[in-house]
């Protein structure tokens, strides 16, 4: 569709104003205040990403509103003008822009990440304060881009509103602060006391000022951004580009693609009967259905399942000394009705302690392969699923082997002490509904925890100057082998 | 720099056309589309669908004077939002719409915005329409060119529903008001104030005028220059329909009400087979969430259906045993399971993963979208309707309301049975009739709502969950210059 000719003459008029750089309407403008240049590296790559960081920089200058960023090309036609021998002078450059805070980002290769260095250069008093340096990694080229926003979010904490005073009529000023900055109608506290809102356009708005506030042209108006809407949007990002690049589905692919139906499989049908003929090893065999090869089984994983599939099947001989018939459904002279009971109850949850068993090789293997888990987009959905079934079962998929366990024996004990006491209405009383409780924050901690995994908590840290430790247990030709880690970057 | 006499009048000239289009005396509101920006190259290649579609759709509604800028806005290397606003203004434009389409691997993200350029909102952003957009499989150039229509449309549904055009009156000789446009009934009037501030336009509430036919019938005094905000709700509500309609002419195909008795065949075996069925459909059909929620939620009701088979009335017969309220209840409510109860289920197994692909614009099943069947449903089987329309949660829950009510309604007409030995025969315990009766009353009125609201709910065949912003202008001065304030923000999601 053609533009109107009577559309066309405000272009025109436009067209004029920028031509003699005329701007009657700049009241109306917020002003540029923050440059974000890019520090250009001889590898095409790393530039590639610190451009990338800029616009992700600039995206969130833009939505929290305290600062505008300054165009790109304008940052570019004054560098020229900001060299001294041959490199750039950035106070220069700083000056020439006339902004209040200066953004360098700089991408670089550390073995093995991603690293950006970004400083904050205040360049006026109200600025002085947020000076900042900060250096990120990441294995994602693309979550250099969101850590670097998630940290100019950060900076933003707290940070008021400074509005002038642009026009008076009466007790009605008009400011350059409106919507933008966050601005509603309404009332506001500021440096000069309580001010009124009253209508508020995208960048100025018009406010009752009454008081010290009315011969003031500066405002501080105590409104912070809601930056936690944004740390939050950006973690998702950075979990979403993670879970792609760590996706279960890159792992070996076996006769088919379709990896959530093999999972299902693997946990309902395969790792019943593997653990059935080998109790606690089987369901390091089934990993090798998902497509898992040549990896090695957590042997700690693997003899604790096979003690406790064993302690399913003879915890009641043990507790009478071996008297009471081995199968529950034959009732006889020692065997007491509760102790049927809990002898019902330990074989008819051995699957649980199967499926138990084989989610904690998968969170092994999992951590030793760096993937995610099946089902990783509805990753609190699908652990809290496991969980309802399987006693610590969300913790296991989402990394947490050793609270997993904790869960599983605590909900397994109670379980089993309300199912050898459910005759004794005094004793079963307290046993059921601490089973509930426990059960409930299984399910909450399940749905709420992030996960556990190295490489997943390497992508969501935010500075990489902090350290991280590591522990790991592995077989070797020699023996066991045990090694504890300390890594930090400088 | 020097600007020469010619240049200077020229310029004032111009500036006082543009100045008076920027109050916009037509009562249809111009929109300038702007741009939509790629994130990425895969989100290049969507975006001039997505342009065509907001231009196609916008042109077709007949409501705006529709503008395309991108191309104006290009020449002046104005592509940012600040640029955008005050170009708007400049010409006159009293809406603005951008947008942006960003890539994530497996997600799209698109955020389109409307922004207000005129009076009553100075520039602001009036509403914000995101929605992450599943892209981890194919759709295909066609379904993913309809996806973005459905997109655009409820984009635009939003821009009519929160958008207020000022409309303003001129007065005749005889100190009547008039409208430009036909508009009838009851309105605020407002005026608007002069600042100095070229961009912003303050006003405030004058009083209120009834017009009819666009012509002032009674109501406060009016001046040249006021105005009346006109709504476009309607079109709105209008557009929602028509949108729902054509999604659902291009994914079901034509229902007749002799589909009912597909119904009624399919009820008895679908709900005595539910218990192995289900899992098993929804395993076939990879419906996790489905297999997972029926695991949960389908555990009470195939106990007592389990139990109340085992221990039925004729194996206590047999037995010569007694039999409790609950026995004989549990026994009934196994029957109801069997041939209807079930039903629920093995619809939602059988049609939800379907309605989730029509909703992405595949064409559903020839069973699906059928409004008979679905009420049909609605009173065979408990939340069976809503499971029919691909509503999980009324699914679920008029599934247990109507479970839980009608094995206790059950229970209330159900006596306990002693085995009298010396007469060898039962003898039955009296119950409470008007207990009873109140259990069936209100079972019957939950069945009733639920048949209701089937019948009004729509198929849930939209695609993704939108985040909507909108942010509405309810601040005015009143009649004395006292501010009265509110801001309606509503944020859904």
């Amino acid at each position: 569709m053609k533009i109107k000719p009577e559309k066309l003459l405000p272009l025109a008029v436009l067209f004029f104003f920028r031509l003699f750089s005329v701007n009657l309407l700049a009241a109306d403008q917020p002003r540029e205040s923050v440059a974000i240049i890019p520090v250009y590296q001889q590898i095409q790559e790393f530039n590639l990403i610190s451009e990338r960081s800029c616009d992700a920089a600039s995206e969130m200058f833009m939505s929290l509103g305290r600062y505008y960023p300054v165009d790109r090309k304008k940052i570019a036609q004054n560098m020229d003008l900001a060299k001294k021998e041959g490199s750039i002078n950035i106070k220069r450059l700083i000056e020439l822009l006339g902004v209040e805070l200066c953004v360098l980002i700089k991408c670089y290769p550390v073995e093995g990440y991603f690293a950006a260095d970004l400083e904050i250069i205040p360049a006026s008093e109200e600025t002085s304060g947020m000076r900042k340096s900060i250096t990120v990694r990441s294995r994602i080229p693309s979550n250099i881009a969101y850590k670097i926003a998630r940290e100019i979010a950060y900076i933003h904490s707290g940070l008021d509103v400074r509005a002038r005073v642009i026009e008076k009529s009466g007790n009605l000023h008009i400011i350059d602060a409106g919507q933008w900055h966050g601005l509603n109608p309404g009332k506001y506290s500021t440096d000069a006391g309580t001010i009124m809102i009253t209508e508020t356009g995208r960048y100025v708005s018009l406010a009752e000022l009454t008081g010290e506030a009315a011969s003031k042209k500066r405002l501080t108006i105590h409104s912070s951004p809601k930056i936690s809407g944004a740390v939050k949007q950006v973690n998702d990002q950075i979990d979403s580009s993670t879970g792609l690049r760590y996706a279960f589905t890159n792992i070996e692919k076996s006769k088919s693609d379709d990896f959530e139906k093999r999972f299902v499989e693997s946990f309902c049908v395969i790792n019943m009967g593997a653990n059935t003929c080998l109790p606690g090893y089987g369901s390091y065999l089934t990993s090798e259905y998902l497509g898992y090869k040549k990896t090695d089984p957590d042997l700690a994983g693997v003899f604790l399942s096979a003690a406790l599939i064993l302690n399913h099947h003879l915890l009641p001989e043990f507790i009478t000394g071996f008297k009471v018939n081995y199968f529950p459904w034959v009732m006889d002279r020692d065997k007491t009705k509760g102790m049927q009971n809990l002898q019902i109850f330990l074989w008819s949850t051995i699957p649980v302690t199967f499926s138990a068993s084989y989610i904690d090789q998968l969170a092994s293997l999992y951590e030793k392969s760096s993937q995610f888990p099946p089902f990783y987009r509805e990753k609190d959905s699908a652990a809290l699923a496991l969980s309802v079934f399987i006693p610590g079962g969300g913790l296991f998929y989402k990394g947490y082997r050793i609270p997993g366990w904790g869960f599983y024996f605590a909900e397994m004990a109670i379980a089993g002490y309300g199912a050898y006491n459910a005759r004794n209405a005094r004793k079963a009383r307290y046993a059921f509904p601490i089973l509930g409780g426990i059960k409930i924050i299984d399910l909450a901690l399940s749905y709420l925890l992030k996960p556990n995994y190295s490489f997943y908590k390497l992508e969501m840290e935010r500075e990489a100057g902090s350290s991280s430790f590591s522990f790991s247990m592995r077989e070797t030709e020699k023996g066991g082998m045990y090694s504890a880690s300390m890594n930090f970057l400088f | 720099m020097k600007i020469n006499a010619a240049c200077l009048a020229a310029l004032i000239m111009l500036l006082s056309i543009s100045l008076y289009a920027a109050d916009a005396r037509d009562p249809k509101p111009s929109i300038g589309i702007a741009w939509i920006e790629a994130g990425s190259a895969r989100a290049q290649v969507s975006c001039p669908v997505i342009e065509s579609h907001l231009n196609t759709i916008i042109t077709s509604l007949k409501i705006f004077d529709v503008s395309p800028l991108k191309d104006e806005l290009k020449k002046f290397g104005c592509m940012e939002e600040r640029c955008l606003v005050q170009f708007a203004q400049d010409a006159g434009i009293n809406l603005a719409v951008a947008g942006k389409l960003d890539d994530q691997g497996d997600t799209l993200i698109l955020v389109l915005s409307a922004y207000g350029t005129a009076l009553p909102y100075n520039g602001r952003l009036i509403y914000r329409y995101s929605l992450k957009i599943d892209a981890s499989e194919r759709l295909g150039t066609l379904n993913t060119s309809y996806l973005f229509e459905e997109h655009v449309s409820r984009f635009i549904i939003g821009i009519l529903k929160n958008y207020k055009h000022p409309l303003y009156l001129s007065v005749d000789d005889n100190g009547r008001a008039r409208s430009n446009s036909a508009l009838s009934g009851s309105y605020d009037l407002f005026e608007a104030i002069s600042t100095k501030d070229k961009g912003f336009k303050n006003f405030r509430k004058k009083g209120r005028v009834t017009l009819k036919n666009g012509l002032q019938v009674s109501g406060d005094a009016v001046t040249r220059g006021d105005f009346v905000l006109h709504s476009f709700e309607d079109s709105s509500r209008r557009m929602t329909e028509i949108s729902h309609m054509r999604k659902s002419e291009m994914v079901f195909q034509k229902s007749s009400p002799w589909q009912v008795l597909y119904g009624v065949l399919f009820t008895v075996p679908a709900s005595s087979l539910m218990p192995v069925a289900a899992p098993l459909i929804y395993y076939g059909k990879k419906d996790w969430q489905g297999i997972v929620l029926w695991s949960v939620n389908s555990v009470p009701y195939l106990y007592l259906e389990i139990s109340g088979f085992k221990n039925n009335l004729n194996y206590i017969r047999k037995r010569k045993s007694d039999a409790s309220r609950s026995d004989v209840a549990k026994s009934r409510y196994a029957y109801y399971m069997l041939f209807t109860g079930g039903l629920s289920l093995t619809v939602d197994a059988i049609g939800h993963r379907d309605i989730e692909d029509a909703s992405k614009f595949k064409k559903a099943p020839p069973y699906l979208g059928s409004p008979y069947i679905a009420t049909f449903f609605s009173i065979a089987g408990g939340g069976a309707g809503h499971f029919y329309k691909g509503d999980r949660l009324w699914g679920y829950a008029f599934f247990h309301l109507d479970n839980i009510m009608m094995y206790y309604t059950l229970k209330e007409f159900s006596s306990s049975r002693r085995y009298n030995f010396i007469t060898k025969s039962y003898v039955t315990a009296p119950y409470s009739r008007k207990r009873a009766y109140t259990f069936l009353g209100i079972a019957g009125a939950i069945r009733i709502f639920e048949f209701a609201h089937v019948l009004l709910m729509k198929d849930r065949i939209e695609s993704g969950d939108p985040e909507e912003t909108t942010f509405e202008p309810v601040i005015y001065s009143d009649r004395e210059s006292r501010v009265t304030t509110g801001i309606a923000w509503t944020y859904n999601f």
